[in-house]
């Protein structure tokens, strides 16, 4: 485990002197002398390193932060392994293991305790693994065994799984969804049961569109309906639709689902009735898919929409004191940047604030970027730019403060009580480590690597606890706030 | 065997070979490779989300029928492990919106290979309510998560006869050149 005793704030005078020095005495282009090297500090302002974990050296996505009795245990989805290590080693079994499922007991947030892993889907990268994590109690699920808590998670991208882990340590298969051609960021409601899986049902034209099921009782799923834009359903003809990402339902009580189509490109906001969606007509027709949707937005082309999360009513401070629409409805949605080194084929990956107000025309009315002038980002190596932001709606930081992981930027902590104004408060950017994989640009026909960070999802927990994960296998990273953030997010 | 007997049997066969190649060249007609001349032309499409390509032309005179082809790379759109396994990722690729009007698929589509580079092809019928109904054939390829992707559209003559010549553009200098140049291969 590291532990950073203080932030590490990078100056930029000092950087940009010694890069002067660098570039005079040896003619290296300031460029390549961002690159990260093993052991310098991390790059960090207003958060802090609380505890850190390798994972086993794999490729993580989607961490999911589970308050479970008196413990509080982490399920973080993987990739698939690398061509260099498709079948890590796992050291509490001594056994290569595709990878799957890390099971982490972070109770105690400065000595993470891994308790198990899962194995996943053979194959590697996207092709492999298990990505995506949701968990429910079985006491809160309509028709859950009160004793259990319910693992939902991906295996590869053939199959959804659900797994009894009341024992984190001992999980127990309890039923696989199977049949799919991919899958990806499902919801998962604990009050209701109600899930909204993102799956590749052979029919659709897409690799990923949504099955609605009613999973309150685990061991028994009732499929609900298939959905998704007119043109991917079964028979259609001509464009197909930019595919899903993923949604996030904010339940019976609001009513709605925020779907977000597409990763770098083409992205879409969708916003659902869920309750039209759940109980209207089912059959995949096209307008059986536009029956449920109430407002729809088409980004520019230019960009994805990999998390749509609702942020629901806030008060805009300059609007304040009108009498009328002063409460606007935003939904802030997180692009997903692909694309090593700002190379060709990609344009700037983001994050964009849609006040939705009146929902059947959302609109963006602001946006966030991380800085990369002076920071060199898009010559450090990997991709830079957003990714994903955290999901929880845990009051110590919803509406006020959202991380949003940005590859080889780490993660950065936004100010989003104005969102028509949105303000970077912090940022923490993980030192490499000797498990951090390389990422290649070709140039002259050539592989040009570099190792780098790429800070790829992130969740909160109730506590005040942040957890960073890394594609390119570095690990977990556990933060908190500190200065103006921490007065931001008020009192722990 | 009589030596007599051999240069028989060898001289039906060959007759049979020439027999059979003048049917398979008989249907459909084939266009005359060598002579295909395409010309570079301005990119006809407004700017989306994958940004221009190249356009090419073929006259008719030398292709049996105007072909314009238009071509771009989808970086990072493809599946790296699948590649473009069916007509429904062939689908996810393509770009209908180059076709004139709405596209039918004629048949299935099969598999190519470009240089190397593994994809698939597909015809289609196009119909809109100003044109006459038009061709168009889609190609796409791969590059690992990288996809090329070729529109061709044409008035005349049968996509089946059109394709050899197709491919053989898209494994040509100019096109190869591009794509390494496009993906920094």
């Amino acid at each position: 485990m590291t532990v950073a005793r203080r932030d590490i704030v990078k100056s930029d005078i000092t950087h940009t002197f010694a890069v002067a020095i660098v570039t005079l005495l040896v003619g290296v282009p300031p460029a390549a002398a961002e690159t990260p090297k093993i052991g310098d500090p991390p790059e960090a302002s207003n958060m802090r390193l609380v505890g850190f974990n390798d994972l086993q050296g794999r490729s993580a996505y989607q961490p999911t932060i589970h308050h479970q009795g008196d413990r509080w245990i982490a399920y973080i989805g993987h990739h698939g392994g690398t061509d260099a290590v498709p079948k890590p080693i796992n050291p509490l079994s001594g056994q290569p293991e595709f990878n799957g499922t890390s099971i982490v007991d972070v109770t105690d947030p400065t000595h993470p305790l891994y308790l198990r892993h899962l194995p996943g889907q053979e194959g590697n990268y996207e092709a492999g693994g298990a990505q995506m994590t949701r968990v429910c109690d079985g006491k809160d699920l309509p028709k859950g065994d009160p004793s259990a808590v319910y693992l939902l998670r991906t295996f590869g991208g053939m199959a959804h799984e659900i797994w009894n882990v009341a024992d984190p340590a001992n999980p127990k298969l309890i039923i696989r969804l199977e049949g799919l051609k991919d899958t990806h960021k499902s919801w998962w409601e604990c009050d209701t049961g109600i899930a909204f899986l993102v799956s590749g049902v052979p029919t659709w034209r897409v690799r990923r569109m949504t099955e609605v099921y009613d999973l309150s009782d685990p061991a028994k799923p009732i499929k609900i309906r298939e959905f998704g834009l007119p043109g991917q359903e079964p028979g259609s003809t001509g464009s197909v639709p930019t595919e899903l990402h993923g949604m996030i339902s904010i339940g019976p009580a609001g009513n709605r689902v925020y779907f977000g189509y597409g990763t770098n490109k083409g992205g879409i906001l969708q916003i659902v009735d869920r309750d039209k969606l759940i109980n209207g007509p089912k059959g995949p027709t096209p307008d059986n898919l536009r029956y449920p949707v109430i407002g729809q937005m088409e980004m520019s082309p230019l960009n994805g929409a990999h998390t749509t999360f609702p942020l629901g009513k806030l008060t805009i401070p300059n609007f304040s004191k009108d009498k009328f629409a002063s409460q606007r409805d935003i939904v802030m949605i997180v692009d997903e940047s692909l694309v090593n080194e700002c190379q060709a084929g990609e344009a700037r990956q983001m994050v964009w604030f849609v006040d939705a107000t009146v929902e059947t025309r959302p609109m963006v009315v602001a946006s966030y970027s991380v800085q990369e002038e002076n920071e060199n980002f898009c010559e450090r190596g990997g991709r830079f730019g957003a990714h994903s932001s955290n999901e929880s709606m845990a009051p110590i930081f919803y509406r006020k403060l959202a991380f949003v992981t940005w590859f080889n930027a780490g993660v950065r902590a936004i100010d989003v009580r104005d969102p028509y104004h949105p303000k970077e408060v912090g940022y923490f950017i993980p030192s490499i480590t000797a498990a951090t994989d390389k990422r290649c640009i070709k140039a002259n026909g050539q592989d040009v690597c570099k190792v780098a960070i790429q800070s790829n999802n992130v969740e909160t927990d109730d506590r005040g606890y942040i957890y960073v994960v890394d594609r390119a296998n570095t690990g977990l990273h556990i933060l908190e706030v500190t200065g103006s953030a921490r007065a931001i997010a008020g009192p722990h | 065997m009589k030596p007599a007997t051999g240069l028989k049997i060898c001289g039906v066969a060959a007759l049979l070979l020439v027999v059979l190649s003048s049917l398979r060249l008989a249907d459909p007609a084939p266009v005359e490779q060598a002579h295909a001349i395409w010309i570079e032309t301005k990119w006809p499409f407004l700017m989306d989300q994958w940004g221009e390509g190249k356009s090419f032309q073929c006259k008719a005179a030398e292709c049996g029928s105007e072909l314009n082809l238009h071509i771009r790379a989808k970086v990072g759109f493809c599946s790296t492990a699948t590649g473009i396994a069916d007509d429904d990722e062939l689908e996810r690729l393509s770009d209908f919106d180059f076709m004139n009007g709405r596209a039918i698929a004629l048949s299935r589509g099969h598999e190519i290979d470009v240089a190397g580079m593994k994809g698939r092809i597909r015809a289609y019928e196009t119909v809109n309510s100003v044109h006459s109904p038009t061709y168009a054939v889609s190609v796409a390829f791969n590059n690992n998560s990288d996809a090329l992707v070729a529109t061709v559209v044409f008035n005349g003559g049968s996509p089946a006869a059109m394709e050899p010549v197709i491919i053989q553009f898209l494994n040509g200098r100019t096109i190869q050149r591009w794509v390494s140049l496009t993906l920094g291969l």
